[in-house]
């Protein structure tokens, strides 16, 4: 009989950037300005983004280093209020394997001139899945190439 | 400037139940035994989906008789039939948000009993107006009350 | 600010199902006593002693405003039950229960050996 078992695990990162909520919130928002940031690293083949921004409409994106397992991210967003806050829920796959599904919360608050941007995810690990931490540090990784992008444009 | 908020918690709730876990996964799974037990104490269901598989979405639309303002929208994440249910749902008033919640429910063979454990992870948000939660927490706990006396 | 009366105050007052009836409609918004008393099948003055107590615990409080009085909920009172994550736990557990009766009234009944 196969071994079942869940892990459940919440994490929060805050992150200031230099520009307005409206600008850190674009960089969500449209799948041109996602791309840039969001995704494996730069090594790994990717997918294109797919993005329906929208509540009700769903993301995905998948990539993996060559010739090794496709991780794919698959998600669908539950509450957007533009400039503010973004609610989503997504699932990871490795290959064909469920891996993980986890509840994101973003929320943008003004900082004075910049952003406070505060992400929160309560996830699932599966069936032995779970990364000791690995998904904390992966979504710093993440929230330092948006950084990097919104310097770029700024 | 609007009073925003998103306020996350956990809870975890453990049961034991007299039956098998085959059982126990079929008053989940078959929609004529859901409905028979997933009613609210008091409140009247309007409306009501039934869709249980992998990304199978279910709606319900419940409140007291004249409002019937709560929507509830679940969507099936992770089944394994006997053993596991994931499912991510979200509730609104009135079409505003409350709460976001992944909900996992697991159920393992004890003898001839089986433990189910629920575990939700809930984003709740902007503190709304959460009467169809606050209706059955009073009710359960004045029953609790009641039964105690 | 008014004190929250002690826990023991609070289960006392909703001892008794007519209170406990009283404090459900309460919940669901402010009340003159007249509404409340409407559903009950007692006299008025047998409804006012009711509120007297509920006043007494801090769940309730009343204000009069020319012949009216009205009755509502004292949230800080019910904060602990009133707190949302209490709330889902709480629907939950409510929710579960009715998994156990629905199971238990379910359940098959044992086959009798046939004797050959």
């Amino acid at each position: 009989m196969t071994q079942r078992s869940t892990k459940h695990a919440t994490f929060t990162i805050e992150r200031i950037f230099p520009v307005s909520p409206a600008r850190v919130f674009a960089a969500y928002a449209d799948a041109k300005a996602k791309a840039r940031w969001f995704g494996g690293p730069d090594e790994w083949e990717k997918s294109n983004l797919t993005l329906d921004f929208r509540v009700g409409g769903r993301e995905s994106v998948s990539g993996g280093p060559s010739g090794g397992p496709v991780h794919h991210y698959n998600a669908l967003y539950q509450d957007i209020v533009p400039n503010e806050r973004i609610v989503l829920t997504y699932e990871m796959h490795l290959d064909k394997t469920r891996i993980s599904v986890s509840l994101g919360t973003t929320e943008f608050k003004p900082a004075g001139e910049g952003t406070k941007l505060v992400y929160t995810e309560q996830s699932v690990f599966l069936d032995g899945h779970d990364d000791a931490g690995g998904r904390e540090q992966g979504t710093r990784g993440l929230l330092d190439n948006l950084e990097a992008a919104l310097r770029r444009v700024a | 400037m609007t009073g925003r908020s998103a306020q996350h918690g956990t809870i975890r709730l453990e049961r034991r139940y007299k039956a098998s876990p085959k059982r126990v996964f079929a008053a989940w799974a078959e929609p004529e035994a859901r409905a028979k037990w997933d009613v609210p104490g008091r409140w009247a269901i309007a409306e009501q989906s039934f869709d249980f598989r992998e990304s199978g979405r279910e709606l319900k639309r419940f409140g007291p008789q004249t409002d019937p303002r709560f929507v509830a929208e679940t969507l099936y994440l992770d089944i394994v039939p006997q053993r596991r249910i994931v499912f991510s749902y979200s509730t609104t008033s009135n079409g505003t948000p409350i709460s976001v919640s992944l909900t996992t429910i697991e159920m393992a063979a004890d003898g001839r009993e089986t433990r189910l454990l629920l575990t939700e992870q809930i984003v709740f948000l902007d503190g709304h107006d959460n009467a169809g939660n606050r209706e059955e927490g009073l009710s359960s706990m004045l029953d609790k009350i009641g039964a105690m006396l | 600010m008014q004190p929250v009366a002690p826990l023991d105050l609070t289960f006392q007052a909703l001892a008794d199902p007519t209170r406990r009836t009283m404090v459900e409609r309460l919940s669901r918004g402010p009340a003159s006593v007249s509404e409340l008393a409407e559903p009950l099948a007692m006299t008025l003055s047998a409804v006012v002693q009711h509120l007297a107590v509920l006043e007494a615990s801090g769940l309730v409080r009343s204000q009069k405003a020319g012949r009216v009085r009205t009755c509502r909920i004292e949230p800080k009172a019910l904060q602990a039950a009133e707190r949302w994550i209490s709330e889902r736990r709480a629907s939950w557990e409510h929710r579960l229960d009715r998994l156990g009766a629905f199971l238990a009234e379910t359940e098959p009944k044992p086959r009798r050996r046939r004797k050959t």
